[in-house]
């Protein structure tokens, strides 16, 4: 008993010191790698499909990561190019205003009237300038109304807070078409714009083809999506005007050329 | 046979696991229950972890005789230990400690070689010690229930 007891711990030391000897060694050995590349040849196979799996979740893992990289990213470019769209917009709407002075006709108010303080006003402008109902009236190249009614000198513009002004507009930046209506106490609501779209303070508010008398793309004002209101169970954004209509004395008819 | 398999096992880990966590020792597991159990002659044991030791170097270390060595250390030192204390002092607690000890023995010269690898080592040791730590509980068990059917 004594004597194999003995036998296993002369194993045990020959075996780390065979370990330490090999590791010496080894290092000189010049088939050192052939015969590891037999080894990993031998282990190839049953080792196959950890790999496989292996490089399935390496994969994934990087799809993920990319893909959420490529959600940020995408999410940045929308977030910028509604900023630019935005700018663009506000550009091309202030240069539009701009060539509208060209082709319109210059009037004074000559008249408004208190108990319609915010649905009507008078031109001194009429049929023998050109002026025909349904007519875009401008201030500093933004809507303020349209020509109501035509007398030989001198015209009716109703205002666009009047309660029965309802204007079909679109937000430049998403294209939505909407609706602007007055309240009849000088604010203007947007109606009928979709629930889903993320609108956003700011966004700028023109007229959508209504007819050929007024013309789509003339600037009205500006969305803000912070005030909204109810109206007749419709959800409303109330919509900041360009134009001053407490400081109306002059306005544009805009007149439209035949043919554009 | 069995020791083939928890050598394929470990290795098929060690494939998946490579370059992020410190395999688990299963393999020295494996070889610490029959020895310890005297299912097994040491001699053997001894042997097979040196040649278990030797097959790893060679197929992932590249230092011939790093693990062989520590396995047989191991295993020598883990019998030596187990032999000192009365059979009924021989409890499947003390199988566990010094099952874990012989575990942490490898580790720690892993850690020494992976050290210079720059991988975050808490993380590696603590997931090989959270797969390790039940595989060594549940031969506890089995190790106990055994003690158990054989005093029956």
């Amino acid at each position: 008993m004594g004597k194999d007891n003995e036998r296993q711990w002369i194993h045990g030391l020959a075996s780390i010191l065979f370990s330490l000897v090999l590791l010496i060694v080894s290092s000189g050995f010049s088939y050192r790698e052939s015969l590891s590349g037999i080894v990993n040849s031998v282990l190839y196979y049953p080792e196959l499909p950890v790999h496989i799996l292996r490089q399935g979740i390496v994969s994934l893992e990087a799809w993920l990561h990319t893909k959420n990289q490529i959600i940020e990213e995408l999410r940045n470019l929308n977030l910028e190019n509604m900023r630019l769209r935005t700018a663009i917009r506000y550009e091309k709407t202030m240069e539009f205003a701009n060539a509208l002075s060209s082709n319109k006709s210059e009037a004074l108010v000559i008249s408004r009237p208190p108990a319609h303080w915010w649905s009507e006003i008078r031109i001194d402008k009429g049929s023998e300038d050109g002026v025909t109902v349904g007519l875009g009236v401008l201030q500093k190249g933004y809507l303020v109304g349209r020509v109501a009614a035509v007398e030989r000198n001198f015209s009716w513009v109703e205002l666009i807070t009047s309660q029965t002004q309802m204007i079909p507009i679109v937000v430049e930046e998403t294209r939505d078409l909407g609706v602007a209506i007055g309240d009849g106490r000088g604010g203007v609501w947007v109606l009928y714009l979709p629930d889903n779209k993320p609108f956003r303070n700011g966004m700028v508010i023109s007229t959508a083809m209504v007819n050929e008398l007024l013309i789509p793309g003339i600037p009205i004002g500006r969305i803000y999506t912070d005030r909204v209101a109810m109206l007749g169970g419709v959800k409303a954004y109330r919509l900041e005007l360009e134009a001053d209509l407490a400081g109306l004395y002059g306005v544009s008819v805009l007149k439209v050329r035949k043919g554009g | 046979m069995s020791f083939l398999f928890s050598w394929i096992i470990q290795d098929l880990l060690q494939v998946f696991l490579i370059g992020n966590v410190l395999v688990p020792e299963y393999f020295l597991v494996s070889l610490a229950y029959p020895l310890l159990l005297e299912k097994e002659g040491f001699r053997k044991v001894l042997w097979i972890s040196f040649f278990g030791g030797l097959l790893w170097d060679l197929r992932w270390t590249g230092l011939w005789g790093l693990t062989a060595g520590i396995y047989s250390f191991s295993i020598v030192a883990l019998y030596w230990i187990w032999t000192l204390f009365p059979s009924s002092g021989r409890t499947p607690c003390l199988f566990f400690f010094l099952c874990w000890f012989a575990t942490l023995l490898v580790s720690a010269l892993r850690i020494f070689v992976w050290n210079r690898s720059g991988i975050h080592l808490p993380h590696a040791f603590l997931v090989q010690q959270l797969c390790t730590v039940p595989f060594m509980i549940l031969l506890s068990i089995m190790f106990s229930r055994r003690i158990a059917s054989e005093n029956a």
